[in-house]
């Protein structure tokens, strides 16, 4: 079950359109040579977001106006029952990201393929049935449940939203995706105050497969519950995606959890993606300095030596960077005695193909 | 070295739900202690009680019904006080055959004795960082001056540029760049990590004997956290600090911490050093004890995309009381053997080597 698709005939039989490839991003071209498009489920491409300082009520007296690239230029896709991990920071932009591909909030520039259908073109009521397909489970565990509808009522919102269904198909449908997210039929009658963090989750999720649909961007779904309860999580995602065939787009700063869950990994700095590859590759050899951080920050055990390159510093939108993203921070920039190349203004480095579909944007990739 | 800060002797904190007209039982018969120079780190799931244990501590729970009974000692200068002595006159419960017929708590008398008690001691003697670190600082006060406020509180010092050096100073301490600068800063400048620092400084800045960390890396980057993790180790290791660490995170635990208290439901269900809980070779160890660390993926089973070894169930309400083990609807190690004894009777704390105490009909 879960495969029926709710959307208008004929959508699906479209032929999905054909790569696009834009000239002069040298590395991006060689990234899309060898997708087979055929069951790629959202391809995203050279995706902006930049938003804009409100400067006040004397701003047009300044001359330059202040912008923070929260997304710049990220291009990925996501096949069909894949999981796709975004990792980095926070503020580096991957919720973004997320909000754009529902086009909850609309890009600067670039272009979402969802199922052959650009986001972009589509008209609003097109597009509300575009996001039955596509859901996004919220960070915030709070804000995202009503508090003043009970668990039951949640969910039968979410299920005749899209479809018009009696009284008895609405309760088996309820009890159906209790049972898929491991929740006693007890609690239907509780308020969201009244569950744990654990079982709020799980309603939230229950609510996202309530409309059926094939892509679910995960944004933190973990951030806020206990260990022990995050592997009920994560367990509980893994066991829907392989029962379901669900892609997901899991958004996390734990590389821990989107080593274990994706089958690819994107790392994300400042807006834009540094390393990109199979979870395998990225786990045992990372490229990207910044990607060799973030593993060594995880612990394992009592004793451990802390990185020296690991430092307070975060990054600062509002302080551009000339070169690469990256060098303030970076451990190779310093070892190599603060190359030209990576605070070169004019060459940042482009996200290139280094092995067997890994990319890193990087001068000097660690091998 | 052996000399004891804090003693913590059967703390029952009592909350009273009048919607569901029972006690939830948040932390119940809760007893350790804290030897000078060490660090104690308290770990559980959410809901198990340990930040309320250390508000208890602070007296900073005041207000509704409820009650706090036990003894907590804190020695200072050789000095020895209870503080929590005499606060139990303020409140009373009528109870008829079982049933709980009135709570009457004077509230203004109980801040007044608690207040009395307190004075000069929190902040100064104990003082704590708070979980979330954005939200503990004045959003409307500089940092300098907050932290300065707590210099001149308690150190005694007039001249507020005197408190802002010092200020100043401890920044520099907790690893804030260019400190002189960072004083005339909001807290809405800061980032996260920066604001869980600054906090660290401003409970420092007193010269506690005792420091409460409360969930000190919840929320925060996970490079950060391994940052403020070594930043507090070295603060140890400068300061001689004494720490009571609570954290819902092994992995903190096992970086910091001296000795463990796991706390279920309420209750420590093991208490000792971190060597004797941790060692994987002892034959016994609590199964609650060994579900936590279990369900922190290993990098070995990252790689390998292994399912995470999750506890099942969730954590159990305080407000049942239970009259078997409260962690046996969830347990994976009860057998044949002690089943029938874990469902009817609840385990005492039992000594089972030097200091280490577990709460587990396995360890008869």
């Amino acid at each position: 079950m879960g495969q029926g698709t709710i959307c208008a005939a004929g959508w699906q039989s479209n032929p999905p359109n054909p790569p696009l490839l834009k000239g002069g991003k040298g590395g991006i071209i060689d990234f899309y040579w060898e997708i087979d498009m055929s069951d790629t489920i959202l391809d995203v491409i050279n995706l902006k977001k930049y938003f804009y300082h409100s400067a006040g009520l004397f701003s047009f007296l300044k001359k330059e106006k202040s912008i923070i690239p929260a997304v710049d230029d990220v291009s990925f896709y996501l096949k069909e029952k894949e999981i796709l991990g975004l990792v980095g920071e926070s503020g580096c932009g991957k919720t973004t990201v997320g909000k754009l591909i529902l086009r909850l909030i609309e890009p600067t520039d670039g272009r979402i393929i969802f199922n052959g259908m650009d986001m972009q073109n589509l008209q609003k009521s097109e597009l509300r049935k575009v996001r039955s397909q596509m859901q996004m489970i919220f960070q915030d565990l709070d804000a995202a449940l009503n508090p003043r509808m009970k668990v039951k009522d949640i969910l039968k919102e979410a299920i005749t939203v899209y479809e018009d269904l009696d009284y008895y198909q609405v309760n088996k449908r309820i009890a159906e995706l209790m049972n898929q997210v491991n929740l006693k039929k007890s609690k239907l009658g509780n308020y969201p105050d009244e569950l744990s963090g654990g079982e709020k989750r799980r309603v939230g999720i229950a609510r996202v497969l309530a409309v059926k649909p094939k892509l679910i961007i995960a944004d933190e779904p973990t951030s806020a519950l206990d260990v022990s309860i995050q592997a009920q999580v994560i367990n509980l995602l893994r066991d829907l995606q392989e029962k379901l065939g669900l892609s997901y787009l899991f958004i996390s700063h734990d590389l821990r959890l989107v080593e274990l869950i994706s089958n690819k990994v994107a790392v994300m700095y400042m807006g834009r993606i540094v390393e990109m590859g199979l979870s395998d590759r990225i786990a045992h050899k990372p490229m990207h300095p910044y990607t060799n951080i973030l593993w060594s920050s995880l612990t394992e055990g009592g004793d451990k030596v802390i990185s020296p390159g690991l430092s307070w510093q975060v990054f600062d939108f509002e302080r551009p960077v000339t070169g690469c993203r990256f060098h303030p921070r970076c451990e190779v920039f310093k070892s190599r005695g603060n190359p030209k190349e990576c605070i070169d203004l004019q060459n940042e480095p482009k996200l290139t193909q280094i092995g067997a579909s890994h990319y890193v944007a990087c001068h000097f990739p660690l091998l | 070295m052996s000399e004891e800060i804090l003693k913590v002797e059967d703390l029952r904190t009592y909350f009273y739900s009048y919607t569901k007209e029972a006690f939830i039982r948040s932390v119940d018969s809760v007893s350790f202690s804290i030897r000078k120079g060490e660090v104690l780190g308290i770990v559980g799931e959410s809901g198990c009680g340990k930040s309320v244990a250390a508000q208890s501590i602070l007296g900073l729970i005041t207000d509704g019904p409820g009650i706090i009974s036990g003894n907590i000692f804190l020695t200072r200068n050789d000095k020895t006080v209870n503080l929590l002595d005499g606060l139990s006159d303020y409140a009373s419960i009528r109870t008829k055959r079982k049933a709980i017929l009135e709570i009457s708590k004077d509230i203004s008398g109980w801040l007044k004795r608690s207040e009395s008690l307190m004075k000069g001691i929190r902040g100064k003697v104990i003082s704590m960082i708070f979980q979330n670190p954005k939200s503990a600082l004045n959003p409307f006060i500089t940092v300098g001056d907050q932290i300065s406020e707590s210099i001149m509180l308690h150190k005694g010092i007039q001249a507020k540029k005197e408190a802002m050096a010092i200020a100043s100073k401890w920044l520099e301490r907790v690893q804030i760049d260019s400190p002189s600068m960072r004083l005339y800063d909001y807290p809405h400048g800061l980032s996260g990590g920066m604001c869980q620092r600054v906090m660290i400084a401003m409970a420092l800045s007193s010269e506690p004997s005792l420091l409460i960390a409360d969930e000190p890396t919840t929320g925060l980057d996970v490079t950060i956290q391994t940052k403020i993790v070594e930043l507090l180790k070295k603060l140890r290791e400068e300061l001689a600090l004494t720490i009571l660490l609570i954290t819902h995170d092994m992995n903190v635990i096992m970086q910091l911490a001296d000795r463990i208290a796991v706390m279920y439901g309420g209750r420590i269900v093991e208490y000792g050093l971190k060597k004797e809980i941790m060692d994987s070779n002892s034959f016994i160890r609590h199964p609650y004890t060994i579900a936590l660390l279990n369900s922190i993926p290993t990098i070995g089973e990252i790689k390998a995309k292994e399912r995470l070894r999750a506890i099942k169930g969730d954590v159990p309400d305080t407000i049942t009381l239970y009259r078997g083990c409260r962690f046996y609807e969830r347990c994976t190690l009860k057998n044949d053997r002690i089943k029938k004894r874990c469902k009817e009777a609840e385990p005492e704390m039992i000594e089972i080597g030097t200091g280490h105490y577990m709460r587990c009909w396995l360890a008869e």
